[in-house]
């Protein structure tokens, strides 16, 4: 024998640092840089060129390994003896962080980005003796200065994180049910019941006044909590599948002891069935560790799912409520006194200028005002009596008992229709268009009459007329209607939305071009 | 080169130059005791001058007769030099002297001489690369690199062998790429351990057996033994009569060759050739990430390496179990570490960065181990008169007259022919100057006899049946 065969070639064992866990095999191997073999200086021996490390795992749980972290103190042995050239690791070393150490990047004998670095030279001693005292491995250990101190992170006691699946699942479930609940299972049955009976979701009020929805678990939520608990459910009848086998072994194991005729025999035989039971055991229990883990991470997926619809739905719900509000005040502009008229955002087709911007009262003196609707050139005027004219049957006009908003707005949109068209027959002509793009734009009124011997008009948006006699339309709004009419933000938002009248124009004349534009021809 | 003075030593009074004559031109001494430099070669009892195809640098000693206090006086502590020159002849061109600067690095068998005033020492000195080595270690990758290249990296930036002393025509193109680190390795340790694994690229030349050593002619040298035994001899050393006049010589050439003696140091040893794999062996190699394995066996008879001469130092007797020398690899077996043909592994040839290097240990491993051992296996001493332009790595044609009672006396057929000079040593003494020059070989010009193995009286004989 000589030195060439191994065993036989001196056993040499190190201690190095983990610079690469990341093994693209996946078989645990570390790239390590030793002490006293590989120098520190990362010009010399790049982390890359170091060789792979062998892991030597431990004989009774080879197939389950975390490999250590970047940083980590390793020991281990050359395979080839002195040559160096295979190393093996079997064990990390914890340990007790310097205070002194540094970061330096350029030096090996650490990770790029941790902690377990010891390295680097960061003090000199001259102690008289002759020896120059460096913190470098090359030629000492570095000397801790000042106390120790334990670092949890460092020996990876991430006191912080959940320790288990189990644990973030729970986190989870709190975070969602709070806390109350006496199980996870219990949680999600609880949750999975109360989604199934949710009415549309609940608002509250935050500390800031807002309106916003309470979280909760939508409608598709539903299948999949009842999915998790299904895998509870059946995880727990594997579990007393498995209880039922195991006895049913060991039954049929002390029967067949019973049965044989030798002591020895039954004796083997009822050894034989308790190995076996013992294997089904211990299968049974990996199995069903699996399906729990498996149902764990379903769960864990399925949670992490629905936390991300609640926050798409709660977007949505908030998206919705926004615009019916804004929506109701854009529809509902309207007059605040019991005699006048708003003309609100009138435009021409070709709203080269525009002579009413602001509110035009009428007065029971006047009885008429002139309302300029058309182009400035040749403005068409429609005469507005403050009386209502016979032709128009108030007992006509939609009521709305209903308290829902939508519904007001809608029934107060058709009276008001109902109204004009009263007034000016010819809207019936272009009746049509006129509900289609009212109730396709979110209230813009788009209608198109040919008054005689007048050119082409529009009236764009919202032409309300009142008066006292026709405050008996007005009295059929519902009262929640009434209230935002009363709302001085209504009243503020009508004043901002006459300054901001030009966007109006922009607005109205594109919305124009894309509905009926093609038939009445397109604005400039 | 300064004209240094010299010292001239002829046998003859009337001039003519005879064959122990020498020229030791210096022994210049540095040492910071003294101003300038002190010649030694007054002073000088013995000089021996030593190199050899095994060692990675030259060394040498000095018997010294001191009446002047040198140790004292010019403070020897091992921290001096010293510049020797010496020649056959004061006309010898320059390249025919062994000029050289060695360090000091020792002194031994320091004793009073026969008078009191008189004190006797042994001063020894090697190349001063020898004492660098020591003092560094290497710890680089050499990612993708040949061994000739990381040899060159060491010799040129770990020691910084000045020009004269190193010519990279001298280090020899070896095979293969390796991703090799050099673990903490002084610089000669390290080419040592580079010479295990370096195999010649030129491929006619089979396994693996490159050496590197140091001589006068050429410096450091790292080459393989095939390469070596291809040379030409450069000599012919004759052992014949002894002590033959200068008359009975045909030319000057013979009188200068004629070996004044010879001694065999090794002729055969089966027992330590079976122990050490010179015949055979057996490689068992693990891939410790294939969980394969591979087993290598060497043949010496199989095995085509260039060889001195024609013949195999053994002939085909085959032992009671049927099989010859060759064919038993179990006599030495080994076991090493191997990454063979991994990158042919698609999984892992899909994964780049996952195999360090392929050392092929199954290419050189087994190979080595026999071929450094048959080349070796005949090995003997030859005294000559003094010659300074030996040098090692050379060849030479030694005959040896047959010791058989035949008048016509003819050269030995086995022990005669091609050697490789594998180590000398230059002996300067006051009574002369000889060279000492270790010869080996690894095979015969001629081939021993075979053996019937199936006549009856081998076979009986081998199974142990008298009859």
């Amino acid at each position: 024998m000589d030195n060439a065969f191994l065993g036989m070639n001196n056993f040499v064992w190190w201690i190095g640092v983990v610079e690469d866990n990341n093994d693209p095999l996946r078989i645990a191997r570390c790239r390590v840089r030793i002490f006293g073999w590989h120098t520190s200086d990362k010009n010399l021996i790049p982390t890359a060129d170091l060789p792979w490390s062998h892991a030597v795992l431990p004989i009774n749980n080879s197939l389950s390994f975390n490999v250590p972290q970047m940083g980590d103190w390793v020991t281990g042995y050359f395979f080839d003896g002195q040559s160096g050239q295979f190393p093996a690791y079997f064990g990390v070393l914890p340990g007790v962080i310097s205070p002194d150490t540094i970061k330096n990047p350029d030096k090996g004998f650490k990770s790029p980005e941790t902690k377990g670095a010891t390295t680097a030279t960061v003090k000199q001693e001259k102690d008289g003796s002759g020896s120059t005292i460096k913190n470098d491995p090359f030629v000492s250990t570095p000397k801790i200065i000042g106390a120790p101190t334990t670092n949890l992170e460092a020996m990876h006691l991430d006191t912080a994180k959940p320790k288990s699946v189990a644990d973030k699942m729970d986190k989870k479930v709190n975070d969602i049910l709070g806390p109350h609940a006496a199980s996870t299972g219990d949680k999600l049955t609880a949750a999975a019941t109360a989604v199934a009976s949710a009415s549309p979701p609940p608002t509250e009020e935050t500390k800031d006044g807002k309106v916003t929805e309470k979280k909760k678990c939508g409608p598709d939520d539903t299948s999949l909590l009842g999915d998790i608990g299904k895998l509870i459910t059946s995880g727990k009848d594997l579990l007393a599948d498995t209880e039922k086998f195991i006895n049913s072994e060991i039954e049929s194991a002390a029967a067949s002891a019973a049965s044989s005729l030798g002591i020895t025999s039954g004796l083997n035989t009822i050894s034989g069935a308790i190995d076996t039971a013992s294997a089904a055991v211990s299968g049974a229990i990996d199995t069903a560790t699996t399906a729990m883990n498996d149902m764990k991470a379903a769960a864990d997926k399925e949670i992490a799912k629905q936390l991300h619809n609640l926050e798409l739905t709660a977007k949505k719900y908030e998206k919705m409520a926004n615009d019916s509000l804004k929506k109701t005040i854009d529809d509902l502009s309207l007059e605040s006194g019991s005699l006048g008229c708003y003309i609100l955002g009138s435009i021409a087709p070709s709203a080269a200028s525009i002579k009413v911007k602001q509110p035009v009262i009428v007065t029971p003196a006047t009885k008429t005002a002139e309302v300029v609707i058309g182009p400035a050139t040749m403005p068409p005027t429609v005469k507005v009596p403050n009386v209502i004219p016979a032709a128009v049957d108030i007992d006509k006009a939609s009521s709305c008992q209903d308290m829902s908003l939508e519904n007001c707005v809608s029934i107060y949109k058709s009276n008001i229709l109902y109204i004009m068209k009263s007034i000016v027959p010819a809207f019936d002509e272009a009746s049509a268009a006129y509900e289609s793009n009212w109730f396709s734009s979110g209230g813009t009124i788009e209608g198109m009459s040919t008054l005689p011997g007048q050119e082409k008009w529009t009236i764009k948006d919202t032409v309300m007329f009142f008066n006292h006699e026709w405050t008996r339309v007005h009295s059929k709004i519902p009262p929640l209607i009434a209230e935002t009419f009363n709302n001085s933000t209504i009243e503020s938002e009508l004043s901002d939305w006459s300054k901001s009248y030009t966007i109006q124009v922009g607005a109205a004349k594109e919305r124009w071009n894309k509905t009926i534009g093609s038939t009445y021809g397109n604005l400039d | 080169m300064a004209q240094l003075p010299t010292l001239k030593h002829t046998e003859a009074s009337d001039g003519t130059q005879k064959h122990k004559d020498y020229n030791l031109r210096a022994i210049n001494l540095l040492s910071s005791g003294i101003a300038g430099t002190l010649d030694l070669k007054h002073m000088m009892i013995e000089l021996s001058y030593f190199e050899d195809i095994y060692s990675h640098a030259i060394s040498g000693k000095l018997f010294i007769s001191d009446a002047l206090g040198v140790i004292e006086n010019a403070q020897l502590h091992g921290n001096e030099y010293i510049r020797m020159s010496f020649a056959k002849d004061s006309d010898d061109s320059p390249e025919l002297y062994i000029d050289k600067i060695f360090r000091v690095y020792k002194i031994s068998d320091r004793q009073k001489m026969d008078n009191d005033s008189t004190e006797g020492y042994i001063i020894h000195f090697c190349s001063d690369e020898l004492l660098l080595s020591e003092q560094y270690r290497i710890s680089k990758s050499y990612p993708g690199k040949t061994i000739k290249d990381i040899i060159i990296d060491v010799l040129v930036n770990y020691l910084k062998v000045p020009k004269d002393r190193f010519n990279i025509s001298n280090i020899q193109d070896t095979l293969g790429t390796y991703s090799f680190i050099i673990p903490g390795f002084k610089p000669f340790e390290a080419i040592q351990w580079l010479s295990n694994y370096a195999r010649p690229a030129d491929t006619s030349l089979v396994g693996s057996d490159m050496l590197f050593f140091e001589n006068a002619k050429n410096g450091y040298v790292f080459s393989s033994m095939q390469t070596m035994f291809s040379k030409t001899p450069e000599y012919n050393f004759k052992f014949g009569v002894k002590n033959r006049p200068m008359e009975e010589f045909d030319n000057m050439n013979d009188y200068f060759f004629n070996v004044l003696s010879y001694e065999y140091d090794k002729t055969f040893d089966v027992l330590d050739g079976i122990h050490n794999g010179t015949f055979a062996n057996r490689l068992i190699s693990l891939d410790i990430l294939q969980h394969s394995v591979n087993i290598t066996d060497y043949n010496y008879i199989l095995n085509n390496k260039k060889t001195l001469n024609s013949s195999p130092v053994v002939n085909n007797l085959k032992n009671r179990f049927g099989q010859a020398l060759y064919e038993t690899p179990e006599g030495l077996l080994r076991l090493s570490m191997s990454n063979s043909n991994q990158s042919d592994n698609p999984f892992i040839a899909a994964r780049p960065g996952s195999v360090s290097q392929d050392i092929f240990a199954e290419t050189y491993v087994t190979q080595r181990k026999s071929q450094l051992a048959i080349n070796n296996y005949t090995r003997l001493k030859i005294v000559i008169p003094g010659n300074p332009t030996v040098s090692i790595g050379q060849t030479a044609m030694f005959d040896i007259i047959s010791n058989t009672p035949d008048e016509q006396k003819e050269n030995d057929k086995f022990y005669s022919g091609k050697y490789l000079i594998s180590s000398i040593r230059h002996t300067i003494q006051t009574g002369g100057y000889n060279t000492v020059i270790e010869l080996i070989k690894d095979s015969n010009n001629k081939p021993y006899n075979k053996v019937d193995n199936n006549s009856q009286v081998w076979k009986n004989t081998v199974a142990g049946v008298k009859k």
